[in-house]
């Protein structure tokens, strides 16, 4: 989440890390949930 | 004459709860069109991600008041205007549509009409608190995950969200623009179909009423309270429904969709996020950050279930046309409530909330929120899902005719809460 952030040009305040990062691990959740639907990871 | 406007801002004025519902109003309003629709003179407010002319399009959030009003109304705005419908205003919501709760912290959480205590849902939430409280008949929301759906069932209104495509999103605010449709709360079937057809949606004949209907089992129709339940088998055995279905896409269709929300919502409101975040909300502000976490590959694999699913319409609900479902597990949670339990499962309130209907988003299917003709123990009312294959967008609002008819389906208004 940092290095998305920063790679867009933004900052995120030392005390909004822990939220936007448990935000990010829904969708991470949800990721592995489409990998095990669709087989394989995608990434290759 | 009675002037209808006159008379909703009346019953709007005397309700305690009405100060969060409008972010603009436009009271004054009336309607030049010669029209014989049934919408004639017919007051309508939308939801604040519309466009509407001289009013802001602030999709319920702070950030985006730059002090400007919408030149034009959106198409969707226009094509009720046209039937002869007066808008009288925009109603409050999740901020940029993102959540199931109804919480607004800027322009005040919309409360359930049936109990203050309680979520009126979202994000659509002051489209179906104001129509739950009988205010007025008929408000327009949007449905990205369940937004028209959510707060329908909570607030114990119909609520339909037509087949993906099948209504412009011009001029209205997106979340996510491959899961957004725009669509009405009513407090009948009569008016969801007007709306749904002046707003272009191909509602067809209502006499050809025959479908294949099944109930779901497992996910996500698994764990939900009692009441819920029963309400479910009871709407389904009006149907005629057949033998139970269980549909094995569902877990991956709810993560797509919650991928794709997250990823296109950040790269939508990417400029409030980066030079106005204070004005966003805190939760806000954390899932547009996580969104922009999400790369483009994950968005491809995303699109991929949604494109293998939707490559095979016929057997997208093994055999049925129809499916039967709880619109939300629960009915309406408790405001100060963050997590539920089913069957042992622990669940945030977020989750819970949009469990039932997010699945059924990515594919594009059109449904409807049937309120249940009975409230539950806590006075609460219960919202069941009538799914139908892509495209069979008459025969949903034709099977909630034949469940108004029969008596087990009507909203429940509670005006004067």
């Amino acid at each position: 989440v940092l290095a998305a952030a920063s790679a867009a040009g933004m900052t995120i305040p030392a005390d909004e890390i822990d939220v936007a990062a448990g935000q990010f691990n829904i969708l991470a959740v949800a990721r592995t949930a489409i990998d095990q639907w669709l087989g394989g990871s995608g990434d290759d | 004459m009675i002037d209808p406007v006159a008379e909703a801002r009346a019953r709007f004025d005397a309700r305690p709860d009405n100060s969060s519902w409008m972010i603009d109003a436009s009271w004054d309003t009336t309607s030049t069109s010669t029209s014989a629709s049934p919408l004639h003179g017919l007051p309508i407010a939308v939801k604040s991600n519309y466009a509407v002319a001289g009013l802001r399009t602030l999709a319920g959030s702070a950030a985006r008041d730059d002090g400007t009003v919408a030149e034009f109304d959106c198409p969707a705005v226009a094509a009720l205007r046209t039937a002869g419908a007066v808008i009288v205003g925009t109603l409050n919501m999740n901020e940029l549509a993102y959540g199931f709760t109804g919480v607004n912290r800027c322009f005040g959480d919309v409360v359930n009409p049936h109990d203050a205590d309680r979520v009126a849902g979202g994000s659509s939430s002051a489209s179906a608190a104001i129509v739950g409280a009988g205010v007025l008949d008929a408000a327009l929301g949007t449905d990205t995950n369940g937004s028209i759906r959510v707060p329908a069932a909570l607030c114990g209104v119909w609520g339909f969200r037509p087949s993906s495509g099948s209504v412009s999103t011009e001029g209205i605010v997106p979340l996510a623009q491959t899961l957004d449709v725009p669509g009405p709360l009513t407090r009948n079937v009569d008016l969801l179909r007007a709306i749904a057809t002046a707003l272009g949606v191909d509602t067809g004949a209502t006499a050809h009423v025959s479908a294949r209907v099944a109930m779901l089992r497992g996910f996500p129709a698994h764990g939900a309270q009692p009441a819920v339940t029963a309400a479910v088998a009871r709407v389904a055995k009006v149907l005629g429904a057949g033998p139970t279905v269980e549909l094995d896409w569902t877990a991956a269709a709810r993560a797509a969709s919650q991928v794709l929300t997250g990823f296109e919502a950040a790269r939508n409101h990417r400029a409030l996020l980066a030079q106005r975040p204070e004005r966003l909300e805190p939760l806000t502000r954390a899932r547009l950050r996580a969104g922009l976490a999400v790369d483009d590959r994950w968005a491809q694999r995303a699109f991929e279930v949604r494109d293998r699913l939707r490559s095979d319409p016929d057997g997208m609900f093994d055999g049925a046309d129809v499916i039967v479902l709880a619109s939300v597990a629960m009915t309406a949670p408790r405001r100060d409530t963050e997590f539920v339990e089913f069957d042992g499962t622990q669940e945030s309130v977020n989750a819970a909330l949009g469990r039932c209907t997010s699945p059924f988003s990515l594919v594009g299917a059109p449904v409807v929120s049937v309120p249940f003709s009975e409230l539950d123990d806590n006075g609460l009312p219960i919202g069941i899902q009538l799914v139908g294959r892509p495209g069979l967008d008459a025969l949903v609002l034709a099977l909630a005719r034949v469940l108004e008819d029969d008596g087990i389906a009507a909203a429940q208004v509670r005006p004067g809460a």
